[in-house]
């Protein structure tokens, strides 16, 4: 046991462990592959330019056996991570779980909010996905960001947010 | 407010700074020209055919002379400031002018800084940090001490009274309570201070910096340092080895001058008070600075002492403050050389009743000793064996067969010496083997919680806990899943409440 004699019923605490996570949306996982794609294609055509200048040798199988061992491990930790991401949103607080090998588990309180801000790029807008910031005034990355989920979902959240933010402070 | 007769105070009308302001913009450009020209300058200067050059160079800085006076004249008299509705207005003048208006609850620090000139003077310089976005800080540039004191006490006191007591913790009590002395430096204990400093990590700084001149050198001897010193200087091996143990002791003794004078100037007349709603801090020798620590900012504490200064039984104190706070800035007052009384008076005002608070203590797992091993004591020991193994000397297998005990007594006793204590208010944990050091964080002071695993950790169920504050984070690392979990629901429960 933790704490004794306290003003809080352990049992009664709502705990994180209970909580039913919401994973993020399949065209989630097609605009990480999409990026994923881009920034392994943009490695490859420098990859290429620097051979092309070099000429054939024996460690440029070396190189290219390298690139194509990262992109493949890239690619199926993308989709580990992906199944290992999730958020909830609850009465009082806002959690979000991710990470494969490291994983994080950020909880940020309403009472807490400072602002919350909602993020699309072009690609994530053609597959109606975007992001949300809560920021809180914590210091050194004491915020929490959920990255792909569905555009009209991340509003929702941020309406629900902003209201409970309000009536809580 | 206090005083119902007397004439209206100057900041509720528009006040402009002290005309010393002038001499202060005026001393601010002047540095940054000079931080920012100073190579053509000493081109131009040293420059052959000065002679002609110098009647160009005299116009031109008659000119940026008259520019910068015309340019400090007119920012004094556009310069404003004054309450008005609950709101501090700040008008800025000069080319560009600007209207400033920031609610007074907004204002979190109020921060009073001396440079020479101002001494000289008897002003000060105000700066407010405010919560707004970037671009909404209020620095006046001097204004009468008199005045600066009675606008901050203004500003504290109306914040007192107008902003609901968020925590409750604030005495509502304290009407204008007399300030208390906690610390007073004197030379002498300055200089007790400056001595108990850490110095092998200054003399460390010191040799790293030699060594890399004896690299930059070695184009001009055409040859290794090393290598001039023992032939063409004609010293022998001895004596070189002799020679290093000389550099190292001088390096060390200007290392322990250095900081000496260091915290001199940093530290003089050092003057630590309890306010009745924190602290404050007045120190320095040419830039005296006064930092105000308002209770409610203060995020967490942490104090710490090299065994120097635990033979001396002093305290290196710091407080986490919370400024600004979409600038993710933060504020940290620094107390050198606190004896235990000081401490507990700290303690006592920003967390009341730590001493009778049952604390219950939680140890790191061992995983924390042995993923430190792995990381400091083997990854290295490999490196260090195949340097013995591919270019053999005696001083690298010394070192290899050294490397390992060392390191591993080294963080045995580092893991024995970190623990957690936990209570329902807060948090108090101490680590450290030659510096030890120990925070204590309120767990209303939390913003948000993140519960983290590596896969190392996972192998034995372990989880770290990292809390955020508005001043920075801090971590109870290592501790079982389950307990981790817990620690991080009534936390949340414990804010969520407020």
């Amino acid at each position: 046991m933790l704490f004794e004699n306290q003003q809080i019923d352990l049992a009664e605490l709502p705990s994180v462990e209970a909580v039913h996570f919401q994973s993020l949306p399949p065209q989630a996982l097609k605009l990480r592959i999409i990026n994923w794609g881009i920034l392994q294609g943009i490695l490859f055509l420098f990859m290429i330019g620097f051979l092309s200048i070099a000429g054939i040798e024996w460690w440029e199988i070396v190189i290219l056996a390298a690139w194509m061992l990262q992109a493949a491990f890239f690619y199926r930790m993308l989709h580990k991570r992906f199944y290992r991401e999730a958020y909830a949103v609850r009465e009082k607080d806002m959690i979000h779980a991710k990470g494969y090998w490291f994983r994080r588990q950020m909880t940020v309180p309403y009472n807490r909010v400072q602002h919350v801000e909602i993020r699309q790029g072009p690609i994530a807008r053609s597959l109606g996905l975007g992001s949300i910031s809560v920021y809180t005034a914590g210091t050194e990355g004491g915020h929490l960001v959920i990255s792909d989920i569905e555009f009209t979902e991340a509003e929702r959240i941020k309406q629900f947010v902003a209201q409970k933010a309000e009536t809580d402070v | 407010m206090s005083e119902p007769n007397a004439p209206a105070p100057f900041y509720f009308e528009p006040t402009r700074q002290s005309p010393i302001a002038i001499l202060v913009i005026l001393a601010k450009l002047i540095r940054v020209l000079i931080g920012q020209l100073w190579p053509v300058l000493a081109v131009i200067l040293l420059g052959r055919n000065a002679g002609k050059r110098n009647v160009v160079l005299l116009w031109i800085m008659a000119g940026v002379g008259v520019f910068s006076i015309a340019r400090a004249f007119l920012i004094y008299f556009r310069t404003r400031f004054y309450v008005e509705d609950g709101e501090f207005i700040f008008e800025k003048g000069g080319f560009v002018r600007s209207r400033l208006s920031v609610p007074l609850d907004k204002i979190q620090t109020i921060t009073f800084q001396q440079s020479f000139l101002h001494r000289l003077f008897n002003v000060v310089s105000v700066e407010m940090d405010t919560s707004g976005s970037k671009g909404s800080e209020i620095n006046i540039n001097a204004l009468e001490r008199k005045k600066a004191n009675e606008l901050r006490e203004y500003l504290l006191t109306w914040k007192k009274e107008n902003v609901h007591p968020e925590s409750g913790e604030g005495n509502p009590d304290v009407e204008k309570t007399p300030e208390i002395p906690l610390l007073q430096l004197g030379f002498g204990e300055l200089l007790r201070i400056g001595l108990s400093q850490n110095h092998l990590r200054s003399a460390g700084i010191l040799i790293g910096l030699a060594f890399s001149f004896a690299g930059e050198i070695q184009p001009i001897l055409g040859q290794s340092t090393y290598v001039y010193l023992t032939e063409d200087l004609g010293l022998s091996l001895n004596f070189f080895w002799s020679f290093a143990l000389w550099i190292t002791l001088f390096f060390l003794v200007v290392a322990v001058f250095a900081t000496l004078v260091l915290t001199i100037v940093r530290f003089y007349e050092l003057r630590f008070v309890q306010t009745g709603d924190g602290f404050r801090l007045e120190a320095g020798l040419f830039n005296r600075r006064e930092q105000a620590a308002y209770l409610p900012k203060i995020q967490f504490l942490r104090w710490s002492a090299n065994p120097l200064q635990r033979m001396l039984k002093l305290f290196n104190l710091r407080l986490y403050q919370a400024a600004g706070h979409e600038l993710s800035t933060k504020q940290i007052i620094q107390v050198p050389g606190c004896y235990e009384t000081q401490i507990n008076a700290v303690r006592q005002a920003y967390f009341p009743g730590s001493n009778q608070l049952k604390w219950t203590r939680l140890n790191p797992h061992r995983q924390y000793f042995y993923q430190r091993l792995f990381i400091i004591g083997s990854l290295p020991l490999v490196a260090l064996v195949l340097k013995t193994a591919l270019d053999f000397s005696w001083y690298w297998l010394l070192v290899s067969l050294l490397w390992l005990p060392v390191t591993a007594w080294w963080q045995w006793n580092l893991f024995r010496r970190h623990h957690y204590r936990l209570s329902e208010e807060g948090l108090w944990n101490q680590s450290g083997f030659f510096t030890s050091e120990q925070t204590l964080l309120l767990w209303r002071n939390v913003q948000a919680v993140r519960v983290q695993q590596s896969f190392a950790e996972a192998r034995y169920q372990l989880v770290d806990v990292i809390f955020y504050t508005a001043s920075g984070s801090v971590v109870v690392g290592k501790i079982p899943a389950a307990t981790g979990n817990e620690l991080r629901d009534y936390v949340l429960a414990k804010v969520e409440m407020l």
